[in-house]
This record gives C-alpha cells, sequence and structure tokens, in this order.
C-alpha cells in the first residue's frame, strides 16, 4: 500500500494527478489511433507546437477525448485510475457478428509504489517513456493486423472507454497478457496491460450449454467495403440485397475456372433441357427486414455493459452470396494447432465453391422468359417438365455411357 | 558505472536479418531518443517533440515503431546492411553466425592529450544464426517462429527500459554532449554506436576494449 504521505506537498500531488490524467488520455489516443488501421507514415502528421504532453506527437481526437473524460471524472482521477480504466477494442462482421478482441487496462497499483522518485519533471519524463512502450506494445497484438485490413475488408473495429471491473470474459477462455511496462511512483505503480483473445471462432460445443452458436469467426475475413473506424454508435447500415442469387448481376465464377469451357457446357446442357422459368424476388422484402434489425444496434460507448458475444444463432445459408468474396482464413499467431482449424479449413473449401457463370445469350433469354411469364404458368411448366421426362431419361442414359465411355 | 548487457539469440533466414536486427534497435532507441533540447539556462531546459512511423516488413509479418527521423533511419541501416551483407555472404562457419550490439556509452572528460573515455551503460546485442528452409511448410513455421520471438523480445523491451536502471542523469547544458548524441536535428538519443562481430561471439564493446588496454597495460 502506497504511503498515505507519498508527495511532500500539495502541489507535487497536484501535479501529479494532472500528469496522471493526461497519460490516460493520451494512453487513450495511443491505442484508438493503433486501431484505426493507418499506417503512420513520414511527415504524414501536421507539424505541431512543441508543447505536446510527454513530448510525443501522439493525436487528440475530440471524440476519443468526450470518451476519455467521460469514463474518468476530472474529480476522481487517480481514484478511477486505481479501480482501472478500460479500453475495449472489439469487431463486427459486416452480418452483426461481433467479437471483443483485447482490452487495455491503465491501473495504478498500490503495491508497487517507489517512494524515491520526488522529481516531477523525472515522474513526466518517465510516463513519456511508458507512452512509447505502450505505442510499441500496440502494433504487436493481433487486433493490429486485423484493424489495419479493415479498409479493404468488411468489418468495422470498435472502441469504447470504462472504468471499474474488467469484462475479461467477453475474450473467451484463451486470452494472453501483456503489461507494457509499469512506472513505480509514490502512489503505486502505474501500468497498461492488455488482454487479448488468442482463440479467434466460437466452438460451436458452446451452443449446447450456453444456447449460443456463432459461425462464423475472425478465422474468416468477410466481404470487401467498410468504414474505417467509429466510436459511440454503430452506424445503420445500407440494406443489404439479401436474395442468394440476383440474375441482373452477371454470375461470378471461381478463379483459374476455364471459361469457354463451362459456357461450352452449359449451352450443351440448356440444349438438351428446356429450361424452365425461375421466379424469385417476391420473398424478399422480409429478409431484408431481419437483416435491419440487427445493424441498427444501439452502442453507447460509455453507459452501456460491454458486448456480450453470447448472440443468437445466426442464419446460415450455408452458400456463398455471388456478392460475397471467397473466404480467406486469417493467421493468427497462436492459433494454428487449434482443433477449428481444421473445421475452418473444410468450411472455407466448402463455402469457396465455384459459381457458374451463364453466357450472356442465356441471361437475356432468361431475363426476357422472366418477363413475358406470369405466374399462372405454373402448370404449364409442369405439363412441360411431365412432357420432357423422356429427354431427362436420355440426358441421363448420355451421361451414364459418357461417364462409361470415359472409364474404358 | 556498470552496464547492463542484454543478448538475444535467434535464428532466422539471410533475408531476414536486416528487418529483425532492425526491428530490435530501432524499437530500444524509440525509448531512448528525446526530443532536442533547449537550454534556457545551465541547468533548465524544454525538450522537443519526438514523432514516430511504422516500418512494415517485407520478409516477416511483423510492425514495428521508429523515430521520425531520416538521419537515424539512415545510420542505423547501413550499419546494419553492412553486418547482414557479411553475415550472408561468410562462407566459414555452418551456419553462418554472426552478432550485433547496440552500445549507449557516456563519454567522460579525460586531460589532453587523451580521448575522452567512452563508458558504456547498456549494451543490446542480437546473435543471428542463419537458417534455411527444407520446404514450403518448414519456412512457414520458420517464419512463424521469427514473429513470435520477436514479439517476446519487443515486450521483454519495453519491461527493461522501463526499469529506469543504469540510465545517465540528465545533464547540465555543458555536459549534453557526454550523454546526448546532439548531432541530429531531430531528435536527440543517447549517445550509441552499432558494432558488430562475425564469429558468432559478441562483440567486445568500447569499454571493455578500454578496460583491456589498461588492464594490459599494468599487467607489463
Amino acid at each position: 500500500m502506497a504511503p498515505d504521505a507519498a508527495f511532500s506537498n500539495i502541489s507535487d500531488k497536484n501535479e501529479f494527478t494532472k500528469f496522471a490524467k493526461f497519460l490516460a488520455y493520451k494512453g487513450v489516443q495511443v491505442i484508438v489511433e493503433s486501431r484505426k488501421g493507418v499506417k503512420i507514415e513520414p511527415n504524414s502528421k501536421p507539424h505541431t507546437s512543441d508543447s505536446d504532453w510527454f513530448n510525443l506527437q501522439i493525436p487528440d481526437s475530440p471524440e476519443v477525448n468526450q470518451a476519455t473524460k467521460n469514463a474518468l471524472p476530472s474529480d476522481r482521477i487517480l481514484e478511477t485510475i486505481r479501480c482501472q480504466l478500460h479500453v475495449e477494442i472489439s469487431v463486427q462482421t459486416e452480418d452483426g457478428d461481433e467479437m471483443v478482441l483485447e482490452l487495455w487496462t491503465l491501473k495504478l497499483d498500490d503495491a508497487q509504489f517507489d517512494t524515491s522518485l520526488k522529481a516531477m519533471n523525472t515522474v513526466y519524463f518517465r510516463m513519456g517513456i511508458l507512452l512509447k512502450s505502450l505505442i510499441t506494445i500496440t502494433r504487436i497484438t493481433p487486433a493490429y493486423h486485423l484493424s489495419r485490413k479493415q479498409r479493404t475488408e468488411s468489418f468495422t473495429i470498435f472502441y469504447r472507454v470504462y472504468n471499474g471491473e474488467p469484462k475479461l470474459k467477453t475474450l473467451g477462455d484463451s486470452v494472453k497478457n501483456i503489461q507494457a511496462g509499469i512506472l513505480k511512483t509514490p502512489l503505486g505503480g502505474l501500468c497498461f496491460t492488455v488482454s487479448y483473445r488468442t482463440n479467434f471462432s466460437i466452438s460451436p460445443n458452446q451452443s449446447k450449454t450456453d444456447k449460443t452458436l456463432l459461425l462464423k469467426s475472425d478465422h474468416f475475413e468477410l466481404s470487401p467495403k467498410h468504414v474505417i473506424f467509429e466510436s459511440k454508435k454503430k452506424k445503420e447500415k445500407e440494406p443489404r440485397s439479401s436474395s442468394p442469387i440476383d440474375l441482373n448481376k452477371p454470375l461470378r465464377q471461381a478463379a483459374f475456372v476455364d471459361e469457354v469451357a463451362i459456357s461450352k457446357v452449359i449451352k450443351e446442357f440448356l440444349e438438351k433441357l428446356p429450361l424452365p422459368a425461375c421466379r424469385m424476388a417476391q420473398s424478399k422484402a422480409p429478409e431484408e427486414k431481419t437483416n435491419d434489425s440487427k445493424s441498427t444496434q444501439n452502442l453507447d460507448i460509455v453507459s452501456e455493459s460491454p458486448i456480450s458475444v453470447e448472440m443468437p444463432p445466426k442464419k446460415f445459408s450455408g452458400f456463398r452470396n455471388e456478392n460475397e468474396p471467397p473466404l480467406k482464413l486469417l493467421h493468427f499467431p497462436f492459433a494454428d494447432d487449434h482443433p477449428i482449424r481444421e473445421l475452418a479449413e473444410f468450411y472455407k473449401d466448402f463455402f469457396n465453391a465455384p459459381h457458374l457463370k451463364l453466357s450472356d445469350e442465356h441471361k437475356t433469354c432468361n431475363e426476357n422468359k422472366e418477363l413475358e411469364m406470369s405466374t399462372d404458368d405454373l402448370s404449364k411448366d409442369l405439363l412441360l417438365h411431365e412432357n420432357s421426362v423422356r429427354e431427362f431419361d436420355e440426358l441421363l442414359a448420355d451421361m451414364c455411357r459418357s461417364a462409361e465411355w470415359n472409364n474404358n | 558505472m556498470n552496464a547492463r548487457s542484454i543478448a538475444f539469440e535467434m535464428s532466422m533466414e539471410g533475408r531476414q536479418v536486416d528487418e529483425v536486427v532492425a526491428s530490435i534497435f530501432h524499437t530500444v532507441l524509440f525509448h531512448r531518443s528525446s526530443g532536442k533540447f533547449t537550454y534556457t539556462n545551465e541547468e533548465s531546459y524544454s525538450i522537443r517533440t519526438v514523432s514516430y512511423v511504422d516500418v512494415d516488413c517485407d520478409f516477416i509479418d511483423f510492425t514495428y515503431v521508429c523515430c521520425e527521423s531520416e538521419a537515424l533511419g539512415r545510420i542505423v541501416k547501413r550499419d546494419i546492411s553492412d553486418f547482414s551483407e557479411r553475415l550472408r555472404g561468410s562462407d566459414g562457419s555452418s551456419p553462418p553466425r554472426g552478432s550485433i550490439s547496440l552500445e549507449f556509452f557516456q563519454k567522460r572528460r579525460a586531460r589532453w592529450p587523451f580521448q575522452p573515455e567512452c563508458v558504456p551503460w547498456e549494451v543490446w546485442t542480437v546473435c543471428c544464426e542463419l537458417t534455411e528452409a527444407r520446404n514450403e511448410q518448414d519456412m512457414h513455421t520458420k517464419h512463424e517462429g521469427v514473429v513470435e520471438m520477436l514479439q517476446d523480445k519487443i515486450v521483454f523491451i519495453t519491461e527493461i527500459i522501463n526499469r529506469h536502471e543504469y540510465v545517465p542523469k540528465m545533464p547540465s547544458r555543458s555536459d549534453a554532449d557526454l550523454i546526448f548524441d546532439t548531432t541530429y536535428s531531430d531528435i536527440q538519443p543517447y549517445l550509441f554506436k552499432i558494432h558488430y562481430n562475425l564469429s558468432g561471439a559478441p562483440p567486445t564493446s568500447v569499454g571493455n576494449t578500454v578496460r583491456k588496454l589498461i588492464r594490459d597495460t599494468l599487467s607489463l
């Protein structure tokens, strides 16, 4: 326990409190800046005055400062830091899946005091070094690499600042801790620590006990686009097409597919098979509604309790929408030997099954037919199919013969 | 003054040497550099701001932070490249081994005609052993090993530096040049030098050389 009369005079204690306050403000700025997904390039920052706190050119975003201010009341700086100040970093995919990635904590540990450190300019100088350590450590956790991909992938990284007990349960069972240095002062040891998840999948087994199932994890990078960074509230997402196939758009082929061969096979197939008209787009509206309801959740950073990873089961189509890019596995350190990886590999292969592309000719044909045919054509379709049974049988026999011929 | 010596043993591919060593040395230098001092009188000074930049490595999946100083970057790169080229070109030992050190020292004034004595107070050494991957899987495994090892070293560096041991006191204006390298226009690192040894043994520091010289002189 730090001695009560740690500082010889009140002005030193006031000064220490002020330094601790700015250490917290700048610490949060450093953490948030590092998760914006922006690489700091030479000459990328505007030239500032030489009166920067701790002689470091750390950004001073008003929004981040406000979030810190709400969690760190100015009349209870040391008390709040003693009770711990946290910055939670979480990720949300386009589908609304959320996962807390890491939890940064600033605390004042009473047991780690050093009464020999009296000079306030030394305290200030060492706080600058502590911030440098924080800057360095923010680059080595998995969330840094993930945040750098935000601009090209479809997930958003969020942060929130709160004080009190850390919500470590949201990080899952497998957590790693790093301490980014400790500064021993007469009032206790000031230190930044980070706890981050090493398991980026949520096992389907959990659903038996927790009644939760999160089928997608950030082993998978989901569709392109997205927001760079947000804080307090999630932006309302653009309504997204929930139709599995939109024939107004060309179907996309998988990589390395022989386009000519595929279109030839399809052409031959369609010549032999009378193509029934597709009718769709009637059940679009309700699905869109379902998707939207998830995206309008309000995440008030400061006051709201932490986001839970225990989420209700997500709708899972099992197949890749044509607008979605193939899944890729993210390579996170420490995650290679996890049994879920095999499942992830299987899921990826299954999900990435190639899409067939119809030729423009057939697409136009389909579109025309679609326009011409109305819903009462159903009986005609059935009749047509019934009449074509013989053709189907012939086609099947032809294919069997062809397979036998190939085997021989 | 006592010197603290920290050595890291690491094995890596030849093409990774520059980036592994630079990651460690720049992390240390970032902590051991401050803004330029402006003395208002003999004892009072103000310190200017230090900017920092992110560096993405090409041959390892790693990003490190370094001071935004072109001159510092150039000098560190020159010394590391020199070491890396010689290590990779060496055909003596198998596998090739070498060590490179970042040594912080302070100068002590000496009477004419002697040169000021350089006394090291902290030495960071990276002992490199070059490996070759047997196949692609092996290369992938080794690559991940290097990244994990680097992460551990970076955490260790921050732990050591925040202990604030062995660091010289802030100098008065007249002694600033004995502690800091004041030749840079944008930052002010503690006096340092980089030296290397290709036999695999840690290089001999300036201070050790001086002590050895004195011992040899006395034993005559």
